[in-house]
């Protein structure tokens, strides 16, 4: 019997869901503002992880200034990839494919990169974060600090997008970027800036999974997934629906691990659930209504009719 | 004592196998503008089921008929809900669906699970014939599977079929406004080029005896795509040149390992100039090579073309 423990399980959704939306905030951002999926986008989390990695074990810097480090240091990079290459290629007038065939490119520079200069090998941040005991509930502060982050994070953004002129530029950007520029916002600015708090806000989330976990040089890689997964479900490029989506796919993944486990399938299979999700949304943006309605009729009349 | 003329000829025949794998992706890509980024995906699954329908019993030639018709149905499936939307749905659909895929398979004992399949059935007894003779025999296999494909796709460019689906990537509204059902043809032509894809794994399953789900990660797909663009995405001849072009630099890289002193690993070298060569050319040259070098002939008069009959890549308009 597969014991279940609701408040450990809602626990770890939400440790999930922060690092989803630290991982596909900035993935979001920048496609609502370069209208392309940037897969380069994950292994920002990577070098993020080792940036942490790098601050804690060798420099003996302690943890915040690991964060500090990796949120400059992935901002930068991240800022610098847009000048040199994504930039270009806009103003080359480049199509959707050959901006996403450029930055699955990058990506894989990027990736074996950090796998030839720190090596395949499994590296542990170390630094100390005592587990807690509430109840039966277990966690580490590492959590506690993680979902904060990125609860303040949101709400950070949320004021930006609302009430400063930049967020409003943001926004301004993506929804009608002709009629933005008309009136005189500096689109190569507002897209910088959008690149590096995309890139920062990996960083940090790098850090954090890397220290929950372990680096390795496919850390970023293994959340692509479920970061496309986010993105698709909160609707490519909406701030507020990568919020909800990352809660969603967050709760998705932990409620199902004891399900999988009473089926006795191998665990593994929850991040399935993430191509569930991308594949409901499309059949859901390509199915008319009627026809949904038709489809369920018809397959309730079967269970009935079998029943 | 390595053996030089089985290590080329086995050189020849994966040039062989990623232009069957490039073709396809230019008839998706290049001619109709889909852009699938899960070739990967199609290719496990026709290696896959070419290893259970053979291990069943089944003859070879339906083993290799049921490859290139499971992967061509789990395309169509896997394309449905993508095709209707905008582009990028499709690429992403196809991208998350080539890793799951691979999850899948390998938390399936029956398969192999992570460790994969050994003792898969080969078409030419290996322990029978020479190393020589069984390569030469698989090349020849392959490069003739590569023709039939590039003369289907030649009569199928050059039919009114060809000529609508070129018109879909020009310009979509203007087909539809012509009443081309453009959804239709898009189903059609995913289907067709995830046959191929399934006919390379069924192949490639057969050449080593083995499968696995460690043979079929998204590098496949990246070295396809860069194959793809280095050649030229709109060309046949393109795709062959991309794919010799890639995989002559891949294995030059793990041979110059032998006798220079390279500090790094040729495996992250390779993926690293990889992505360095996707960047410099979709930057440079997004046409590719050969159709560069099909716009200079033009110029230069060497080349003349019967009046209108081919349509020219946006992209290529703006070279000339």
């Amino acid at each position: 019997m597969v014991q279940v423990d609701v408040l450990q399980l809602l626990l770890n959704s939400a440790f999930t869901a922060s690092i989803y939306i630290l991982s596909t905030t900035g993935f979001s951002l920048v496609y609502s503002l370069e209208r392309f999926p940037n897969i380069a986008h994950v292994q920002f989390f990577t070098l993020g992880a080792y940036a942490g990695l790098l601050s804690v074990n060798v420099l003996k810097w302690g943890f915040i200034s690991g964060l500090l480090l990796s949120f400059v240091l992935c901002g930068a990079i991240a800022l610098l990839s847009y000048y040199v290459i994504f930039r270009s290629l806009k103003a080359r007038e480049a199509g959707l494919v050959h901006l996403i065939v450029a930055s699955v490119g990058y990506g894989t520079v990027l990736m074996y990169l950090m796998q030839q200069i720190f090596g395949r090998d499994i590296h542990i941040i170390q630094y100390p974060f005592y587990p807690i005991e509430v109840g039966s509930v277990r966690f580490t502060w590492l959590w506690i600090y993680t979902i904060l982050f990125a609860a303040l994070t949101s709400i950070a953004l949320h004021l930006v997008f609302t009430k400063t002129k930049i967020g409003r530029a943001i926004r301004a950007l993506s929804n009608n970027p002709p009629l933005a520029m008309a009136s005189g916002i500096n689109a190569d600015k507002i897209s910088g800036i959008v690149w590096f708090i995309g890139g920062a806000l990996a960083g940090i989330g790098g850090v954090l999974q890397g220290a929950n976990i372990r680096v390795v040089p496919t850390l970023g890689f293994e959340l692509l997934v479920p970061t496309i997964a986010v993105a698709v479900l909160g609707g490519l490029g909406s701030f507020y629906g990568v919020l909800a989506a990352a809660l969603v796919l967050g709760l998705a993944e932990n409620f199902s691990v004891p399900l999988l486990l009473y089926l006795t399938l191998p665990t593994d299979l929850r991040f399935v659930i993430g191509y569930i999700v991308v594949v409901a949304v499309l059949v859901r943006a390509t199915t008319s209504k009627q026809l949904r309605i038709r489809i369920f009729t018809s397959l309730k009349r079967r269970i009935l009719w079998l029943t | 004592m390595v053996n030089i003329v089985a290590y080329g000829l086995d050189v020849v025949f994966y040039i062989g196998l990623y232009s069957i794998l490039t073709l396809s992706l230019n008839l998706e890509y290049g001619f109709t503008g889909l852009s699938n980024f899960g070739v990967v995906a199609f290719f496990m699954v026709g290696a896959y089921t070419w290893a259970v329908t053979t291990m069943a019993g089944t003859p070879a030639i339906l083993a290799f008929i049921a490859s290139m018709l499971a992967a061509g149905v789990i395309g169509f499936l896997v394309s449905l809900p993508a095709l209707r939307l905008r582009g990028d749905y499709l690429a992403l659909a196809t991208f998350v669906f080539a890793e799951i895929m691979r999850l899948i398979i390998m938390n399936i004992k029956a398969l192999g699970g992570a460790v994969g399949m050994p003792f898969v059935p080969q078409i030419f007894p290996m322990q029978e014939i020479s190393r020589e003779a069984y390569v030469v025999a698989n090349t020849i296999l392959v490069y003739s599977v590569l023709l039939t494909f590039m003369l289907l796709t030649y009569t199928l460019l050059h039919s009114p079929f060809g000529r609508t689906i070129l018109a879909l990537r020009e310009d979509e509204e203007a087909a539809q406004a012509l009443g081309k059902n453009s959804t239709r043809y898009k189903y059609q032509i995913f289907f067709l080029g995830s046959v191929m894809c399934g006919a390379a794994g069924a192949l490639y399953a057969q050449y080593l005896g083995f499968t696995g789900v460690d043979l079929f990660t998204l590098t496949v797909t990246f070295s396809v795509w860069i194959m793809c663009i280095i050649g030229g995405s709109d060309s046949l001849l393109g795709a062959v040149v991309g794919a010799a072009i890639v995989e002559l630099l891949s294995r030059s890289l793990r041979v110059a390992k032998d006798y220079f002193m390279v500090p790094i690993d040729p495996n992250n070298l390779m993926l690293i100039l990889t992505g360095v060569l996707m960047v410099l050319f979709i930057l440079y040259k997004p046409t590719g090579i050969i159709p560069a070098i099909r716009v200079k002939l033009r110029h230069s008069g060497v080349l003349v073309e019967k009046g209108g009959r081919r349509l020219i890549h946006s992209s290529v308009k703006k070279d000339e």
